[in-house]
């Protein structure tokens, strides 16, 4: 009866082995595997704090259970009180600072990669600017063959929620918001970025396979925030280049051509 | 202690803490008239729309209702003239022939494949016309109607009501003001001037979103959820004629004015004589012309299509749009502005009250028909609320924005003229 206690602060860190073994291949702990390179890395990231989270609950809980089963054999014996011990307190406070001091030197890379102008590839290329608004994304492209510019043009392509970007190269979206903040969010690349009213901020990604990702809005932005739901298209050049020219045609459309198919 | 817990279940008891169903509400135009004749039309209405927990598919209208198989369980009195039958279905109800029985399937058919019914509700419906055996295999009417409900409660009726009168919970803070259907005028339409939108118009509308306003791209519903989200705003479209149809003839002899009313005996005895020998002949009228109206909107001989295609943008052709917009053929910059800014003179003018000729507004501005005022568009926005194809821009010229200031000059410019116009309209964002 008495080996009740020792024997339940045992069996968590039976439970969290397994479970820390077996999650990663069973997909739990993130929506899909990463879908973009810089992806993989912050899913590495996540890991890391993954493996040392595991190793320091595993470890308390042996040195609880060890505690509680010494003591079942305590005996009457005599208490010892302690008055606290310097060099114990220098050790547990130390230890903890060095692991979070060495966890946010050691994102910094990925961190300054996805968010530090300088650092980004050096080919990337802009391909939208994705407006917020409640509760839609209004997305302005270039017309084929052109660059996107700053300054809307009069041969941009316009296209709400559907977001088409070319597999395997680095791209560059412009971030806005027509009224409160929002957040421009893909699960699968693992970007999430605020879209704040007032300013423009680019966004970069790179979708490593071709595949149909969802885009949401996670940030509480008004009753219909749950319609904020896009569709991110990763899809060979061929393709999108395609999608750009079709996306022309009908922007085109004049009503006396015969494809107004394409319109629906 | 007690007490205070009993007093707050009596409170609770009182105000009531369950969902209250939704209601179709009157329109303005039956709420003047007298309280019997309001019955009057909330009856008639309630017969051939019925209420949004229980829809009646009225056959004489041009919806697609949609069908869904169910057995017939229980046949009642099968010798009266009409026949009281239940059967497994769903919470609708039909008027007219209700219940029919089930197309023969083709073998190997796989869409026509019987499905389950959902919902094992019981339901009752009169049937005049057929008679059914017990365990029958049957399809009842309405399913379109009764999942265009659902979603149209989920996605639409806070802004748009549930009657479809614009005047949902948030619409008082939106401004263009969300569509009241009630008219059957839609502003964004592929149609010619007096036509009413056609089913693609709607599911434009519904999928795209209206950029420049609160209703936002639905692109995210599948699409035959749209087209059931279509098919329940064109039912509440002509829900909401037919009640003006039905009114209009009603407003001289039953108003509630106390100063028209002749006395209360008289007033019921004419709204007797109303109801058995006028209403049946309105009701028919009313129904044919819906049904008229609104499949003239499907005709393709009804769409706006121009007939020479778009003349290809350049100085000389914007130059010329530029002249017909400040010209007096066209006067678009009476209300657009000389800069196409949207603040040309009219809107600084005293114009009439919408649906009162003659009577000038204590406000300027100009209105639209359902008696808001809106501002005309700013053409150096570069934002096309109805579609910013050429064809989209070349029909708002051509047959104008329904309901609104924005006529139509299909019949007063040519089509060179129109895409002149088309181009000048495209080049004003973009020209410093």
């Amino acid at each position: 009866m008495n080996k009740l206690w020792p024997l339940f602060f045992m069996f968590w860190p039976v439970v969290a082995i397994v479970l820390f073994v077996i999650a990663p291949d069973m997909n739990w702990w993130f929506p899909s595997p990463a879908m973009s390179p810089l992806g993989q890395q912050i899913d590495n990231l996540f890991y890391l704090i993954l493996v040392i989270v595991a190793v320091t609950f595993i470890g308390t809980h042996i040195a609880l259970g060890y505690v509680l089963y010494k003591g079942l054999n305590v005996g009457s014996g005599k208490a010892w009180f302690s008055h606290g011990s310097h060099s114990l307190e220098m050790l547990w406070s130390i230890a903890p600072a060095s692991i979070l001091l060495f966890i946010s030197l050691y994102q910094m890379d990925v961190w300054m990669s996805f968010r530090v102008k300088s650092h980004y590839p050096k080919d990337v290329t802009p391909i939208a600017e994705v407006t917020a608004r409640q509760f839609e994304w209004r997305i302005r492209l270039p017309a084929p063959g052109k660059k996107l510019s700053p300054i809307p043009q009069a041969d941009d392509l316009y296209t709400v929620n559907d977001l088409h970007v070319p597999t395997g190269q680095p791209v560059l979206i412009r971030l806005r918001s027509m009224d409160v903040q929002h957040s421009f969010f893909v699960p699968e690349l693992r970007i999430k970025q605020d879209a704040v009213p007032g300013t423009v901020i680019p966004v970069w990604f790179e979708c490593s396979a071709k595949g149909e990702f969802d885009l949401t809005c996670t940030e509480l932005c008004g009753w219909g925030h749950y319609k904020m739901r896009g569709r991110v298209f990763s899809e060979t050049e061929a393709e999108y280049q395609n999608y750009l020219i079709n996306l022309q045609k009908e922007q085109q459309f004049d009503g006396t051509s015969t494809t107004e198919a394409a319109a629906e | 202690m007690t007490r205070t817990l009993l007093l707050y279940s009596l409170i609770l008891l009182a105000c009531g803490c369950g969902r209250r169903p939704a209601q179709f509400s009157l329109s303005s135009a039956t709420l003047e008239l007298s309280d019997a004749a309001q019955d009057v039309v909330r009856e008639e209405l309630t017969a051939a729309f019925g209420t949004p927990e229980s829809l009646v598919a009225w056959q004489a209208l041009p919806v697609d209702f949609g069908t869904v198989d169910a057995v017939v369980e229980n046949v009642a009195d099968s010798s009266a003239e009409v026949k009281l039958l239940s059967a497994v279905g769903s919470d609708f109800t039909a008027r007219g022939l209700s219940i029919a029985p089930k197309p023969a399937t083709e073998s190997g058919d796989v869409e026509t494949a019987p499905t389950e019914p959902s919902a094992a509700t019981l339901i009752t419906v009169p049937v005049t016309e057929a008679t059914f055996k017990q365990g029958e295999q049957v399809a009842l009417v309405g399913e379109h109607l009764r999942n265009g409900r659902a979603l149209y409660h989920r996605h639409c009726v806070h802004c748009h009501g549930v009657s479809g009168d614009g005047n949902g919970p948030t619409a008082q803070y939106l401004t263009p003001r969300p569509r009241d259907y009630r008219r059957g005028l839609f502003k964004f339409t592929s149609t010619t001037v007096s036509v009413r939108p056609s089913r693609d118009d709607l599911h434009r509308v519904i999928k795209y979103g209206v950029p420049g306003t609160y209703m936002p791209s639905f692109m995210l519903l599948p699409e035959n959820e749209t087209r059931e989200i279509v098919e329940y705003v064109r039912w509440l479209a002509m829900r909401g004629e037919y009640e003006t149809k039905i009114v209009v003839p009603m407003q001289s002899d039953f108003t509630g004015n106390p100063e028209n009313r002749t006395a209360a005996s008289e007033a019921a005895e004419a709204l007797k004589v109303f109801r058995e020998s006028d209403l049946p002949g309105l009701v028919e009228t009313a129904a044919q012309e819906l049904s008229d109206d609104w499949s003239a909107a499907e005709d393709e001989g009804n769409t706006v299509l121009p007939k020479s295609s778009r003349t290809p943008s350049g100085p000389e052709s914007i130059d010329r749009g530029r002249k017909l917009f400040l010209g007096e053929k066209a006067k678009c910059a009476s209300c657009h502005g000389e800069l196409g800014r949207g603040n040309g003179p009219s809107t600084e003018a005293f114009n009439d009250v919408p649906g009162k000729p003659g009577v000038k507004s204590d406000v300027p501005g100009l209105f639209d028909i359902w008696g808001n005022i809106i501002k005309p568009r700013n053409l150096t926005q570069d934002v096309f609320r109805g579609g910013r194809r050429p064809v989209d821009v070349y029909r708002r010229i051509h047959s104008g924005i329904k309901g609104t200031p924005m006529q139509a000059f299909g019949s007063t410019l040519t089509d060179e003229e129109i895409w002149d116009l088309v181009n000048y309209v495209y080049s004003i964002p973009h020209t410093r």
